[in-house]
């Protein structure tokens, strides 16, 4: 269902295109971040960026196909960088996540990409042949303000 | 997943008994909160205590079910953890919704119903 491979500082994961796997997957990549001590907030935010890109390639890009989701996580002195690939529908992210719905119109949707956006640096995109790629970073560090 | 029901004068507190409210259990979580009977001028307390991890269709799932409880059933949120207090912060669902850094204590210690699904 899931397959992950580690090395010192680097995690491999290649994943069902599934909602369940996604969240057992993201289970594994917080125990490997925990014992790489990564701080628990940094953890966090790399759980929720990956949990919003995953279940938008399975919700969206997986709607009418199935497939895998290849994430390759390298953890750096002072950064972690990302790099996601997937078959599924292209979707550039581009354009989206720039703003935040309107709290007042409590909306149920359209936090996503805005909270990717929130939390990572340097969100780039491509199509490669019928692959999706999307690379990020975020800081190891945890930020000074409160969580 | 599961929840617990206590009623406690005139609020309903709903312990969510689940470590990560993610995309995977959102819909489960509805369906629960669907059938949880409320009556009308009750408020319902939505208890995070034990969510450590909620994603933006977690939020979306609670946003929702705000919604199918109405204005004369108003969801308020109590006992945040970091991460998911974050979560509300980014999104501002923090200035929208009540927040109670706890949940009411159980003034007896009656047996919570306990609602499954999942």
């Amino acid at each position: 269902m899931a397959e992950l491979t580690e090395t010192k500082s680097d995690l491999r994961i290649c994943c069902a295109g599934e909602l369940v796997p996604v969240r057992q997957t993201l289970q594994h990549v917080r125990h490997f971040l925990s014992a790489q001590d990564i701080p628990y907030e940094v953890s966090a935010d790399i759980d929720l960026v990956l949990s919003e890109i995953m279940t938008n390639i399975v919700e969206h890009g997986y709607k009418d196909a199935a497939g895998v989701i290849e994430c390759d996580l390298v953890l750096n002195t002072a950064s972690v960088e990302c790099r996601m690939s997937d078959t599924g529908r292209a979707f550039d992210p581009s354009g989206a996540g720039h703003t935040a719905p309107d709290p007042a119109t409590f909306a149920e949707g359209g936090y996503g990409w805005f909270l990717v956006r929130s939390l990572t640096s340097q969100l780039s995109y491509a199509r490669e042949g019928d692959r999706n790629i999307l690379y990020f970073s975020m800081q190891r560090q945890a930020a000074d303000e409160p969580c | 997943m599961q929840v617990t029901q206590c009623q406690m004068g005139d609020a309903l507190v709903i312990t969510v008994l689940e470590s990560r409210l993610d995309a995977a259990v959102a819909i489960v979580f509805k369906d629960i909160m669907r059938e949880v009977h409320v009556e009308d001028g009750m408020r319902v307390i939505l208890n995070l205590k034990q969510v450590q991890f909620l994603d933006s269709s977690g939020l979306g799932a609670i946003v929702g079910v705000m919604k199918l409880l109405g204005p004369t059933r108003p969801m308020e949120i109590a006992a945040l953890t970091p991460a998911v207090r974050k979560l509300f912060r980014l999104t501002r669902m923090d200035t929208v919704f009540r927040i109670h850094d706890h949940a009411p204590v159980m003034a007896d210690a009656g047996t919570p119903q306990i609602s499954a699904a999942g």
